[in-house]
């Protein structure tokens, strides 16, 4: 299953939870990081390097 | 010599492809798909001038597959007169670079500014959302302008 990390520096807006919505609809598997919640950074970046693809909005 | 010879369209629009193949038959396996994804106003912000800017600067060194993808009023980027728009110079200079690497930039179908477009400077692909939505899925890097 292919794999989409969505980095958000906030909640997404209508294009961006359009995007995510049909992919999921499409079988991908939609990981989703709010940097502007997060203080795990070394976390995020254990993803961004595992990801198979990285959207940053 | 015919008249699309002597007068060939500036502008080659392609009709989305249905149902869109699990691999882009643009993108090269070896390479990484980066997706600039723009959908600032280049009237208002100097935005949608630097992502062509730096898409082009990315795409030159044959690291990554690069391709652009306009939105609302960034498509006003494409266009004939680009004068009153942030930065026009990058539009002028970068879009030719784009233009060469043989692909079109990808646009929004049914993009109420396309009208406006006069004759455009760059081949364009109209997409719709779910053909973007699989294109990002596909792409190894989104950037947002």
């Amino acid at each position: 299953m292919k794999h989409v990390l969505h980095l958000l520096n906030g909640p997404p807006d209508e294009l961006t939870a359009k995007i995510m919505e049909t992919q999921r609809a499409e079988g991908v598997s939609v990981e989703v990081i709010r940097l502007d919640q997060t203080q795990d950074w070394e976390s995020v970046v254990d993803r961004v390097m595992q990801a198979e693809s990285v959207a940053t909005w | 010599m015919t008249a699309a010879e002597t007068n060939p369209p500036a502008l080659t629009q392609m009709t989305p492809t249905t149902p869109m193949p699990t691999e882009l038959k643009t993108r090269t396996k070896v390479r990484p798909l980066v997706l600039f994804l723009v959908t600032s106003d280049p009237r208002e912000t100097h935005r949608p001038a630097e992502a062509i800017r730096v898409a082009a600067g990315l795409g030159t060194w044959k690291k990554a597959d690069v391709r652009v993808y306009l939105r609302g009023p960034a498509i006003r980027a494409l266009g004939e007169w680009v004068d009153d728009l942030v930065e026009e110079d990058h539009f002028t200079r970068y879009l030719p670079i784009l233009r060469e690497w043989g692909h079109p930039i990808w646009v929004e179908a049914g993009a109420v500014n396309a009208a406006d477009l006069g004759e455009a400077t760059t081949p364009y692909e109209a997409i719709d959302d779910i053909e973007l939505s699989r294109r990002c899925a596909e792409a190894s890097s989104i950037l947002r302008f």
